[in-house]
């Protein structure tokens, strides 16, 4: 895995701030504000995985919502290609909204119990290919559902009849429908079996390899970050306490909070 | 060596379903001294909340029960509901893996605390025994904590809030069905740390079900590995790590990612192999 082939990285944060207003009173003033992500710099390289690891509330997801245009961020910039995508219009962020995906943590909320997996999968195509007539967005589907070690004979099912595990993979199929460059992973296997959740590695890595995917891979476990990223940035209170390669965090770790997640993880 | 406080034997459990007779639990057979931690391992679906359920007959009465539940004296299938009463949460006591969906969200936590032991204490001891829970789990405050509602507090402090609850009226048993897989793996090692330092204090025995041999081998005397219905391995933890027997254990235990591991492939389960082995 190549990391600096190409001058400018796929994406660059700098100086990201996320703050939420906090309301109070019947007019709903803004009292104060929660400062979820508070001056954020780092840069994900093409083709490669960069893992972001921290407690519940430590401002990770907000990181990674923000990059995918779900919050707006209070100050700084994220560069995608060298374009500015923070701040664009709806209309101009379109074509963001292909390229960049996300993948949910919870594989039971993030599909809807009443689409079929064909519904699901071919929803996105008929927004983002218009062009594509509705054989070919079945034949997609299908071929979707086969990248993700899924049955095409599966199409017509709904959401409850699959386990998590195969779930998670559904959500990764409806991902991969976009043919994204740029892949946000919040918390990919948190709620997997240990079993089920080495068959989901397994798989983001084996599609990053085929598709030349890059990933922002979020997670609270730092054994599983470890595992999957070339970089892992580790996050705190809305600040990035530690930046390293994955081999460094485990071999060297400066940051007194970056030892207690490493003593944190159940060791065998 | 300390005296057997559960024996189950030739344990079944079989549910009726749509599609036929659905048999969960086959023939499940292991024993637990007083005061020792068992640990019961497998995946989803092999069978192992439903046994920790059986054992005070908190499944629903509609499904087929067999085999023998001995508990300390007493056969738990023979019992009647209000013998089976004086059982749970006074002898055996349950925490289970997502706090929030536990707690009842309008009443206080003290409230529900204090309404898990008012069938098993004095009326007037019952906010006293409950502000003295809340502290022994290590809750700052316990006096205002008290009036808190379960959406005021995180994760791992409802999780704390659950084992107080659990803890209340000292059970001889505590089962514990995947207490950490919904929290973050500081937080987990926290409440895995409480519980540790909770079993020393008061001497009890436990039940920890999980997914995880990564917190089995911290934590537990020995292991009950479950596979499709059926006990497949069964002893002390580090025997077990160390020469599991049955390909399923060794899966189980290769599939955990290790720091220090980097990009190597990580070892899944493959089923259809397993199977095929057995039959």
């Amino acid at each position: 895995m190549s990391a600096t082939d190409t001058p400018a990285p796929l994406l660059r944060v700098s100086g990201l701030k996320v703050h939420f207003p906090v309301r109070a009173g019947v007019f709903r003033r803004t009292v104060g504000y929660i400062r979820a992500v508070d001056g954020v710099s780092f840069e994900v390289p093409r083709g490669t995985t960069v893992g972001l690891v921290g407690e519940s509330g430590s401002g990770k997801s907000t990181i990674g919502r923000a990059i995918a245009g779900i919050h707006r961020p209070t100050a700084g910039t994220i560069h995608y290609q060298g374009t500015e995508i923070s701040g664009l219009s709806a209309a101009a962020f379109f074509p963001y909204r292909k390229r960049i995906q996300m993948i949910f943590q919870d594989p039971f909320n993030s599909l809807n119990p009443r689409m079929s997996i064909e519904q699901v999968l071919a929803e996105p195509l008929e927004i983002h290919f218009p062009a594509l007539s509705r054989g070919e967005r079945r034949a997609r589907s299908a071929e979707l559902l086969q990248r993700v070690e899924i049955s095409p004979d599966c199409l017509g099912r709904y959401p409850h009849e699959f386990s998590g595990g195969q779930r998670q993979r559904i959500g990764i199929a409806r991902a991969l429908a976009m043919e994204p460059e740029f892949l946000i992973c919040d918390e990919p296997v948190s709620a997997l079996d240990v079993s089920v959740q080495a068959q989901i590695v397994n798989l983001l890595q084996d599609l990053q390899e085929q598709l030349g995917l890059t990933y922002l891979f979020i997670a609270h476990d730092l054994a599983v970050v470890e595992h999957i990223a070339d970089t892992v940035l580790v996050m705190t209170n809305g600040e990035i306490v530690e930046q390293a390669s994955a081999e460094m965090i485990y071999r060297d770790p400066q940051h007194e909070y970056t030892r207690k997640l490493l003593a944190a993880v159940p060791s065998l | 060596m300390s005296e057997t406080l559960l024996t189950v034997e030739d344990l079944s459990i079989r549910f009726r379903t749509r599609h036929g007779m659905v048999q969960a639990v086959k023939g499940v057979n292991f024993q637990m001294r007083e005061g020792e931690t068992l640990a019961v391992v497998g995946e989803s679906g092999s069978g192992k909340s439903v046994t920790a359920l059986a054992l005070t007959r908190l499944l629903p009465e509609t499904c087929g029960l067999s085999g023998r539940i001995h508990y300390a004296g007493r056969e738990m299938l023979d019992l009647d509901p209000a013998a089976l009463r004086d059982i749970r949460g006074k002898e055996i006591a349950y925490i289970f893996q997502e706090p929030l969906a536990s707690l009842n969200p309008v009443f206080t936590v003290g409230e529900q605390i204090a309404e898990a032991i008012r069938y098993h204490y004095p009326r007037r001891e019952v906010r006293e025994q409950v502000v003295e829970a809340l502290a022994r789990v290590g809750i700052r405050e316990p006096e205002r904590r008290y009036r808190d509602y379960p959406h005021q507090l995180s994760g791992g402090m409802n999780q704390r809030v659950m084992i107080a609850m659990a803890l209340a009226c000292q059970p001889r048993l505590l089962i514990a069905d995947e207490p950490t897989t919904a929290l973050d793996v500081t937080i987990q090692a926290e409440i895995m740390a409480l519980l540790k330092r909770l079993r020393t204090e008061t001497g009890m025995a436990i039940l920890l079900i999980t997914h995880n041999f990564g917190i089995v081998k911290n934590f537990a005397d020995r292991v009950a590995v479950m596979f499709r219905g059926e006990v497949v391995e069964f002893g002390d933890t580090a025997q077990v790590l160390a020469e599991p027997r049955h390909p399923y254990t060794r899966a189980l235990i290769e599939c955990i990612p290790r720091l220090g591991s980097r990009r190597r492939r990580l070892a899944t389960i493959d089923h259809a192999q397993l199977e095929e082995d057995a039959s």
